[in-house]
């Protein structure tokens, strides 16, 4: 890898980590595309990279939210038994996909992240599940369908582990649509939820020699200084500004991936 | 140990169902351990340029360990990222002290399921 492609890794991750702090995703989502894409990098490598950045993300963010008392802590340590297993069974299948395939998936995952966050999820009051209950989950505001809730984190788990992705975009919808837990609740549990997840990826991607050292730095660094700008930029964006950067960000990765998918 | 636990209000009212509250302390493991990586990839990313370092390859903990003896800027990015892997992973091993500390048992046990499954991913991993 030459010196240009480190510091074009380290780019690309600070408009991810820009872009990815502006739409609450963490920047996982546009790492992969931007660096299989334009940088040329073998899809599997990308994913390794970015679930790398992922954890990072987590830690940083999940951190300040801990100190605010945001995340509902006992709520994360539940679902995380299904991230994380979802994470190692996602990591172990992603290695048997060929790129077409996983590029496929990731532009398939986009087209879904697209509709989501456009449509947006409405908060809405439950009946409380009598697990959480048992479990004092919830308290000014009840938490209902932990079961279910348990199987989406599974799903939620395989996908990050497949894509290097956070899983917040799987997780974040079904904790305010069915479980009852208010969005900036449900955004905070799962910032501090993935970085556990991640681990579980990245265990397995480290060891088996997928996470190139020289590449993850810049592309740490890059997702934290993104990160770090995005709540100095967004006063200056309108959320009409932000839904076309959104919808240009997310098209040309889903073309991307298309195209990988296709060629 | 803090107590009133926040678990999850919006408005930051203390809660009267659970014991303890764990956050301000997972919040600064985690704060501790994000700003030590980060702090050793920019060492490790500047060093490794000097070097000329490319990368292009994968790093085990055999090839870690020697890179760390010879100094090398990639053998200090492995080690942030040695250390960014094992932030969460203390995470939730100092849930488990703080929830069994307070007899929480549900949550000690789910902590425990959870290292348990990311033991099983090293294990994985290594094979």
């Amino acid at each position: 890898m030459s010196v240009e492609h480190i510091i074009a890794a380290g780019l690309v991750s600070i408009v991810a980590g820009l872009l990815g702090s502006l739409l609450g995703l963490g920047g996982g989502l546009f790492v992969t595309p931007m660096l299989s894409g334009p940088l040329g990098m073998p899809v599997h490598r990308a994913v390794a990279a970015s679930i790398v950045a992922v954890i990072a993300t987590s830690s940083a963010g999940g951190s300040g939210y801990l100190k605010r008392g945001v995340p509902n802590v006992r709520l994360g340590m539940l679902l995380e038994t299904g991230t994380v297993i979802g994470a190692i069974a996602g990591t172990l299948l992603g290695g048997t996909l060929s790129p077409r395939v996983l590029s496929g998936i990731f532009a398939v995952v986009l087209v879904y992240t697209a509709f989501s966050l456009l449509r947006g999820s409405k908060e809405r009051t439950v009946a409380a599940d009598p697990l959480a209950k048992w479990l004092g989950l919830g308290d000014t505001y009840a938490i209902g369908h932990i079961r279910l809730g348990l199987v989406i984190s599974v799903l939620a788990g395989v996908v990050s582990g497949l894509l290097g992705v956070g899983g917040g975009i799987v997780l974040v919808p079904a904790m305010v649509a069915l479980m009852g837990v208010p969005l900036k609740i449900a955004t905070a549990t799962s910032t501090f939820m993935i970085g556990i997840t991640g681990v579980a990826s990245a265990a397995i991607q480290v060891q088996r020699g997928n996470v190139d050292p020289i590449l993850a730095a810049p592309v740490i660094l890059g997702i934290f200084i993104g990160a770090s700008l995005g709540p100095r930029v967004a006063p200056k964006i309108t959320p009409k500004m932000l839904r076309i950067f959104f919808l240009i960000a997310i098209g040309l990765s889903i073309v991307e991936m298309a195209q990988k998918a296709i060629a | 140990m803090a107590t009133n636990p926040d678990i999850g209000n919006p408005n930051g009212n203390t809660l009267v169902a659970a014991k303890v509250n764990p956050s301000p302390v997972l919040g600064k493991v985690l704060g501790y351990g994000a700003r030590v990586s980060v702090a050793l990839f920019v060492v490790g990313f500047v060093l490794s340029l000097i070097q000329g370092e490319h990368g292009g390859k994968g790093l085990n903990a055999g090839a870690l360990r020697h890179s760390l003896e010879h100094g090398t800027g990639t053998g200090v990015v492995g080690l942030a990222l040695a250390v960014l892997i094992a932030t969460p992973v203390v995470r939730e091993a100092v849930a488990l002290v703080l929830f069994a500390r307070a007899k929480e048992r549900p949550f000690v046990v789910l902590a425990a399921i959870v290292l348990a499954l990311v033991g099983l991913s090293v294990l994985i991993g290594s094979r």
